[in-house]
């Protein structure tokens, strides 16, 4: 009787050894699965909110954390955005700088140079892959990053979504996370806060943002902006 | 014909033009050299850290940039990080006064071969050995005082004038040429101590120049 129930009792212990952990990561991939088309709903959702505008003006304050030194340099300035499109990067301080981007051209003027030059994006892949990925982040197109981002939410409400680039996204060597967290009516974004693999930071913090106001063509301008 | 080449080099640099206010002549008669250059040391500091706004120019084309430096010039060490108005850094150098490390150069700069060390070695020009040693020769004019003294191969040249008796150029020559300048510019005080308002790096060898203007003193 003793041996039966000791065998038993082995049975069991060798099927919860064997079978339990497939159960478990069956049950971890369902629930990965489920979390996966959650994410993917919210970030719909995100983009359907974010992406209904046809223009926006927006300043920011850009905080440039320089981890060899354990200070920042803060970049303050203006963004513009019209459908489809065209993007106005202005800097107004500690430099003025500008670039106009459009379909056909890259312009970019500062005070220093006092130069207007126009910038081929097809010789010059740093400054492409950094404009392709700020029209990204700004238009909140999040569903296209999942192929190359695992996504996390970090925050209910007002909603913050961390961004890890995965293994074969050659953003990993740079990029250690992205964090976007949304203002209170999740219109649009509040800041951006990317963490680099070498211990620097970037946030920019978007203020007295306007969604579809009037857009004066010099804002497009690289040179002669009036601030 | 490389000579006619050096002169009109030259010309252009002198036609180039500075964004800064030119130094005031102030007469310098009454002004023993060597107790300028000590005010001139006493009133230098040795650690600081700047923010400048950096334009390169190289063969007619520019490009700016922000630079980040944090120096002691005691110990003769230094650590720059440079980024463009847009935030990307461009390049992150420690260095001391004989060799620089690369800790992050943009693949576009590090193509150009030893570009760590040339930055690294521009920085020791103009943040560097601002004081003449005892061995200087000494020449005066009405407006300026002179010091000359061996450097290498070559020989070095400081120049002081304006207000307050300032450094205002370091002039190397080699072979009798001149090889290197730095102009130093509207010097401003901040807590006891005087940094530069504008500096421009003459590179009359490779044919580049550097113009910084000071942003923001952190000390």
């Amino acid at each position: 009787m003793n041996i039966r129930k000791t065998l038993i009792f082995l049975c069991l212990i060798s099927l919860s050894v064997t079978v339990y952990p497939l159960i478990v990561r069956g049950g971890a991939a369902a629930e990965k699965e489920a979390r996966s088309s959650e994410i993917r709903e919210l970030l719909s959702g995100v983009e359907q909110k974010i992406s209904g505008f046809r223009s926006l003006k927006t300043g920011f304050v850009q905080e440039k954390n320089l981890a060899v030194f354990k200070s920042r340099i803060t970049i303050r300035g203006r963004i513009y955005l019209q459908k489809p499109g065209r993007i106005a990067w202005h800097v107004d301080d500690p430099v003025r700088y500008s670039v106009v981007i459009s379909d056909k051209s890259v312009r970019q003027w500062d005070e220093d140079t006092g130069r207007v030059q126009e910038i081929s994006l097809s010789g010059n892949p740093v400054f492409r892959s950094f404009m392709d990925q700020m029209a990204v982040w700004f238009s909140g197109d999040y569903i296209s990053l999942l192929k190359d981002y695992e996504v996390e939410v970090l925050q209910r409400s007002p909603l913050v979504l961390g961004f890890t680039p995965k293994e074969n996204n050659p953003a990993v060597k740079i990029i250690k996370k992205i964090t976007v967290g949304l203002r209170e009516d999740e219109k649009y974004l509040k800041q951006i806060t990317i963490l680099e693999s070498s211990g620097d930071s970037t946030t920019i913090i978007f203020k007295d943002t306007v969604f579809d106001a009037p857009i004066d063509s010099s804002d497009f301008e690289v040179k002669r902006r009036v601030r | 014909m490389k000579r006619l080449l050096f002169i009109f080099l030259i010309f252009l640099s002198g036609c180039a033009s500075i964004p800064f206010q030119k130094t005031s002549c102030v007469p310098l008669d009454s002004v023993g050299p060597w107790t300028l250059v000590e005010e001139f040391r006493n009133n230098s500091p040795e650690k600081f850290q700047l923010i400048n706004s950096i334009v390169f120019e190289y063969n007619w084309n520019k490009f700016s940039g922000i630079g980040f430096i944090d120096v002691n010039a005691v110990e003769k060490t230094f650590t720059a990080v440079c980024i463009n108005p847009m935030g990307v850094k461009l390049f992150e150098l420690t260095g001391d006064r004989d060799r620089t490390d690369s800790r992050f150069v943009l693949k576009q700069f590090a193509e150009k071969g030893n570009f760590a060390d040339k930055v690294g070695e521009d920085i020791r020009r103009v943040y560097f050995d601002l004081v003449p040693s005892s061995v200087a020769q000494i020449s005066r004019k009405k407006y300026q005082i002179k010091f000359t003294e061996p450097a290498g191969t070559g020989f070095m040249e400081y120049i002081f004038a304006g207000a307050g008796g300032r450094l205002i150029e370091k002039n190397h020559y080699e072979d009798n040429k001149l090889d290197w300048r730095v102009s130093y510019y509207e010097y401003r005080q901040e807590n006891g101590k005087i940094y530069p308002g504008g500096i421009i790096l003459n590179n009359y060898k490779y044919g580049y120049s550097l113009t910084v203007k000071l942003k923001e003193i952190r000390t």
